[in-house]
């Protein structure tokens, strides 16, 4: 079997939708709605390119590693933002969080769409809180299969 | 003198990576939070259970071995955040294949203990 099918059906073997249906890992509904809405407030400044704005919530210490793979540091994601050109819409959906205390893990769907293409992707998120403050410090996200 | 928080992490790293070669569902069992989530390649998201199905006890999925690099531990308080490189060598449903990821896993100390609570990997080339 070649090793792209086969990972292939390795990945894809299973299809469980679990991520509805786990509960809090520390029920903190305050929490949890504050997360939702720091995501949403997120994606409206990307897409109205407040960059500066949307630096503030980034972690000094925040990684990204992108569809491809590639680790991304903070001056790095920044710097990719700002470089970027065009008119986008970004819709995250399907958001669970999970509090730890003072740790936040969010998962959801991210919905791209630009003029040319529009993109899909998984993405799951850590957020820690400090001072009363919540600051991304981590994300990863991989861009699902057209359906 | 007692480990740091980076060498706890490291240690379970490893010890991650053991019980998974080894088949070994109960010690995984132990170190996965009761609400882990993981997130594969593919998109496909896993609770606790379903993780251990698919990866460990339904037998479809071995691993040969599996080896880590370029670890990056960030510990924050009660929180750590490890980026890595994954190489594995195993076969699914019969069928071997050796393959490398990027991934991200976050731990949470809980009464004392690191557990592991959430993660997801990324598929790359080789180099």
């Amino acid at each position: 079997m070649r090793l792209t099918t086969l990972l292939v059906s390795v990945l894809l073997a299973t299809s469980m939708p679990v991520s509805a249906t786990v509960p809090s890992a520390d029920p903190d509904a305050t929490a949890e709605a504050d997360i939702k809405a720091l995501e949403l407030h997120l994606a409206r400044l990307l897409v109205s390119r407040e960059f500066d704005e949307y630096e503030k919530y980034l972690a000094a210490d925040y990684t990204r590693i992108n569809a491809n793979g590639v680790v991304e540091t903070r001056e790095q994601v920044l710097a990719g933002f700002r470089a970027s050109t065009g008119e986008l819409s970004m819709q995250p959906t399907d958001l669970v969080v999970k509090t730890y205390g003072d740790t936040a893990i969010l998962t959801g769907t991210l919905t791209v769409a630009s003029e040319k293409a529009t993109r899909v992707s998984r993405f799951r998120k850590v957020f820690i809180r400090r001072d009363g403050r919540w600051f991304l410090v981590s994300l990863q996200g991989v861009t699902l299969p057209h359906q | 003198m007692n480990p740091s928080p980076e060498e706890e992490l490291r240690e379970l790293l490893a010890a991650r990576t053991a019980a998974l070669v080894a088949g070994d569902a109960d010690s995984l069992r132990q170190m996965l939070s009761d609400h882990f989530v993981y997130t594969n390649a593919s998109g496909v998201v896993f609770d606790r259970n379903a993780y251990l199905e698919f990866y460990v006890t339904s037998g479809e999925m071995r691993w040969h071995s599996q080896d880590l690099d370029d670890i990056r531990v960030r510990v924050d308080g009660s929180a750590a955040v490890i980026t890595c490189r994954i190489h594995d060598r195993a076969s699914f449903r019969g069928a071997g294949f050796d393959a490398w990821f990027r991934s991200t896993q976050v731990f949470v100390k809980q009464a004392g203990r690191w557990r592991y609570v959430a993660g997801q990997t990324t598929a790359v080339e080789s180099t």
